[in-house]
């Protein structure tokens, strides 16, 4: 084995437990790293699902009294021009209510494209029993609501809708086929949502050939440049001009938005500062061990060793301190979040392991363990033999 | 008779005339001074040469300068003025890297205190300078060290660490240590001050075998009386000067 | 080489302290040999001898005690042929004191004996002071005794550095103006060293005492 090496683990060896503790004490810092940075991710990525994830990122609507879009089949055709939508789906939603034995319910009538909008809002997987409502007068409705309603497959459900005719207003009612049950994981959703067809909601609400907003989903990785993707959609198509509005996420959610950002900022910081913490433990501990084996330095000096292999016993001490404290830190940080979330009975954050997290974070734990060990390392290629030999 | 035992051995001229590939150490003109605040001169003056294979023994009272020169002969440090030359390369103008495998190939140092290192065996001891010095470990420099080991009589402990071993024994190890890349030079620096008697004469008679065996030259600084009359050569320092310069 | 110092070199090598003896007594009586020369020719050289065995060879160091005691003997026994000896030549006192010894440590003192006898031989008062002398007896010896000649014999090499510091101590502590003589085998590798240590001449061997009575 490479001297250096063989001597960093020598030195550790020797005092076993000293070395147990910092490992201890390192893993229990970056324990705390992986923890927060987890947790926080986990947290910010469920916020975000919950808020964009189930919903259109960019949509577009009446911007007059008549809610009704016209001609929406042709905004869709100039919609599909832009490369970074992955999925354009026209809605047809109108407010209705159910009757739950005495009592009335509120609930949101949607009317999708089944194909066009499950790109969006990932409808199939959803559906933990039955299937999506693809004929006319079929439905499905949200877990929460079943709850109440306890409906089976092919029960059927009356919904009332009230219609503008002229000055008046007139009731509706048509009563729909239950083909499936779904679960957004939203408890807001789950019980106001009924999908059908967009041409059962068209027909109901007497709206001819109209939706009433036409929803949009963009590219993963364009999430956050909704704002300017929704910018150019209107410039192009001149929205304003036909009486239309063009709406994004973003700019609705700038609240939550800030939020989120100032949280992954604070957590940012909690994580530098306990990985900050972490290097200057680690640098004191090899700074002191630096002085503690100076004897052995010196003899091993006098024996002939370089200047270049004394400072990488210091580094190699680093580098193993690193090893050991972030496959420590690792395995302890998921099992704290493991812990958490066996404790919170919210099952609202749902924790990601994110690979790429834990392994960057192994990364910088190791190459920062490797920079603390720097100044021992110099110290221990500047130490003089004869101090050492003299002092005795 | 006396005549010819004279002849048999140096005079001061005849050894300074003798070819300079003789000598393995020489010293020349050398000062050392020492910055603490103010300078203060520790050596002065001194020309030295030693020749292969003698065994040297250094006395002097504590404070004269003995482990400075020998300090400064062993390239642990640099003289203020002056020369040294070890097999006839100048050293005090080595850089670091050179004067690391010097130390490693050419020198072998045992001190006061033992110096073992404390994390690893007496057998993995010795063989430091060899992994020190980059090369495999092969059945030959187990062997080697093994034998070194039988020649001081420890290697009933050679699995022992320092901790399990008596001073003697450390000693020992030290000295095989020292010998174990084969060293022109071995310099102890009172070897046996912490040693009691037995031990002491235990390690000089090894010393003796050491330079008769492996024709090391040897300078040693001692105390003892019993050490340094074995010697070929005694140099007594005195206030930074060679004082006496005694040939057996 | 002396003719009886083969046979005298066999019985000592013997170890044979009585045989030794008698064959010495018996050469003195017969006149085969004065008392200088069995010094000079007999005595030093195998004394020098067993001496370097024992350093090189390893010789065990009780056979060189055993020789250099019969050899002692040997010496005191001599003491009355001696003074003899100088009657027949017709020596006269000098009055000149000489005092020898053996420094601190230096336990080889029969160089010293025979050195003392030859300057009594020559007509010195010589006093012995012994082996293993420290310097301040030494000194204290010459304050009272005020000689004018010191006679230091060394042996064995380390005990020069000794020789040096009672050397200096008789020049410092004593008002001791007369002349410092070393000699011995301490010397033999080191023929210059005595100015060093600060004596004023050097006995390679005891036949150079005679010449010293002229100079001093
Ligand atoms: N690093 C140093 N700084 C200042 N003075 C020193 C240093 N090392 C040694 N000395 C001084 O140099 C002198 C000689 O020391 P040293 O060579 O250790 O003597 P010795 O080995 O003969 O006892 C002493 O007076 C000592 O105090
Ligand atoms: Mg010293």
């Amino acid at each position: 084995m490479n001297l250096p090496l063989s001597i960093a683990l020598r030195f550790f060896r020797r005092s076993k437990s000293q070395t147990i503790l910092i490992v201890i004490g390192i893993s229990i810092g970056i324990s705390v790293q992986i923890f927060v940075g987890l947790l926080l991710q986990s947290l910010q990525s469920s916020l975000l699902n919950n808020f964009v994830g189930n919903s259109s990122q960019i949509t577009i609507e009446s911007d007059t009294e008549n809610p009704y879009i016209e001609g929406y089949e042709g905004i869709i055709e100039d919609l599909e021009e832009f490369d970074e939508l992955t999925g354009i789906a026209a809605a047809a939603d109108r407010p209705a209510t159910i009757q739950d034995g005495l009592k009335t319910r509120n609930v949101l009538l949607r009317g999708f494209n089944i194909d066009d909008a499950d790109p969006i809002y990932n409808i199939a997987p959803r559906i933990y029993e039955g299937e999506e409502a693809s004929g006319d007068l079929e439905a499905i409705i949200g877990k929460e609501l079943n709850d109440e309603l306890d409906l089976d497959t092919d029960d059927t459900l009356t919904i009332f809708g009230i219609v503008k005719k002229g000055e008046d207003n007139m009731a509706v009612n048509r009563t729909f086929k239950i083909v499936g049950f779904f679960d957004f994981e939203s408890e807001g959703i789950n019980n106001q949502w009924i999908i059908t067809t967009i041409e059962s909601v068209q027909e109901m609400f007497n709206m001819n050939k109209t939706v009433t907003s036409i929803e949009m989903q963009v590219e993963e990785d364009l999430l956050y440049e909704a704002d300017e993707i929704a910018d150019d959609i209107d410039k192009e198509l001149d929205l304003e001009d036909d009486g239309l509005k063009i709406s994004n996420w973003i700019d609705e959610n700038q609240q939550l938005l800030n939020g989120l950002q100032s949280q992954g900022l604070s957590s940012l910081f909690i994580q530098a500062f306990v990985l900050i913490s972490v290097v200057i433990g680690i640098s004191s501990v090899l700074a002191i061990s630096v002085v503690q084996k100076q004897q052995q330095l010196g003899i091993l000096k006098a024996m002939g060793i370089t200047n270049r292999s004394a400072s990488l016993i210091f580094l190699f001490q680093g580098l193993i301190l690193g090893i050991f404290g972030a496959i420590g830190g690792i395995v302890l940080g998921i099992f704290f979040l493991w812990g958490f979330t066996q404790a919170s009975a919210s099952d609202f954050i749902v924790i990601q392991y994110n690979p790429i997290f834990i392994l960057a974070s192994a990364a910088i734990i190791i190459g920062s363990s490797v920079l603390a060990a720097v100044s021992p390392a110099i110290k221990s290629s500047k130490l003089n033999p004869i101090e050492v030999i003299r002092g005795g | 008779m006396v005549e010819s035992q004279i002849k048999k051995l140096d005079t001061q001229e005849d050894f300074v005339k003798t070819e300079k590939k003789a000598f393995v150490i020489e010293l020349k003109n050398i000062d050392k001074f020492y910055y603490t605040g103010v300078a203060t001169q520790v050596l002065f003056d001194i020309n030295l040469q030693f020749r292969q294979g003698s065994f040297n023994s250094i006395v002097g009272p504590s404070g004269s300068g003995k482990s400075t020169l020998m300090n400064l002969i062993g390239t642990l440090d640099k003289p203020t003025k002056g020369e040294i030359y070890i097999d006839g390369k100048r050293t005090d103008k080595m850089t670091k890297k050179e004067l690391a495998e010097l130390r490693n190939k050419a020198i072998g140092f045992v001190f006061q205190f033992h110096y073992l290192l404390p994390e690893y065996t007496a057998l993995e001891n010795v063989l430091l300078p060899h992994r020190i010095s980059k090369e495999k470990i092969t059945k030959e420099t187990k062997t080697r060290a093994l034998d070194l080991l039988t020649f001081m009589g420890i290697e009933d402990v050679k699995n022992n660490l320092a901790n399990n071993m008596s001073g003697g024994q450390q000693q020992r190890t030290a000295i095989a240590r020292a010998l174990m890349n084969n060293p022109k030079i071995l310099l102890a620096d009172e070897p046996t001050g912490n040693l009691d008697t037995d031990s002491t004469d235990r390690v000089y008679d090894l010393l003796r075998d050491i330079n008769e065996d492996f024709k090391t030259t040897i300078i040693v600084i001692t105390h003892e009386r019993r050490i340094a009359e074995k010697t070929d050569r005694i140099i007594e320092i005195r206030d930074g000067r060679i004082h006496l310069d005694l040939l057996k | 080489m002396h003719p009886l110092y083969e046979e005298f070199l066999k019985l000592l090598e013997n170890e044979d302290k009585e045989k030794c003896v008698e064959f010495i007594i018996l050469k003195l009586d017969n006149k085969e040999i004065n008392v200088p020369t069995l010094y000079s020719d007999i005595l030093e050289p195998s004394l020098n001898l067993f001496y370097c065995d024992a350093e090189d060879e390893k010789l065990c160091i009780w056979k060189e005690h055993i020789r250099t005691s019969i050899i002692g003997t040997i010496i005191e026994i001599c003491y009355p042929y001696l003074i003899k000896e100088k009657k027949e030549r017709g020596i006269k006192s000098n009055q000149i004191k000489v005092l020898v010894g053996c420094p601190a440590e230096e336990f080889h003192d029969v160089g010293a004996k025979m050195i003392a006898d030859f300057f009594t031989l020559y007509g010195f008062d010589a006093i012995y002071v012994g082996a293993n002398t420290p310097r301040t007896e030494i000194r204290d010896a010459i304050n009272t005794l005020k000689p004018k000649i010191i006679a230091l014999s060394v042996t064995n090499y380390f005990n020069l550095m000794e020789a040096e510091k009672a050397i200096s101590l008789i020049k410092e502590h004593t008002d001791f103006d007369g002349k410092i003589i070393v000699g011995g085998l301490a010397f033999m590798s080191n023929p210059e060293i005595y100015k060093k240590i600060g004596a004023d001449i050097f006995v390679e061997n005891y036949k150079d005492i005679q010449k010293l009575t002229g100079e001093v």
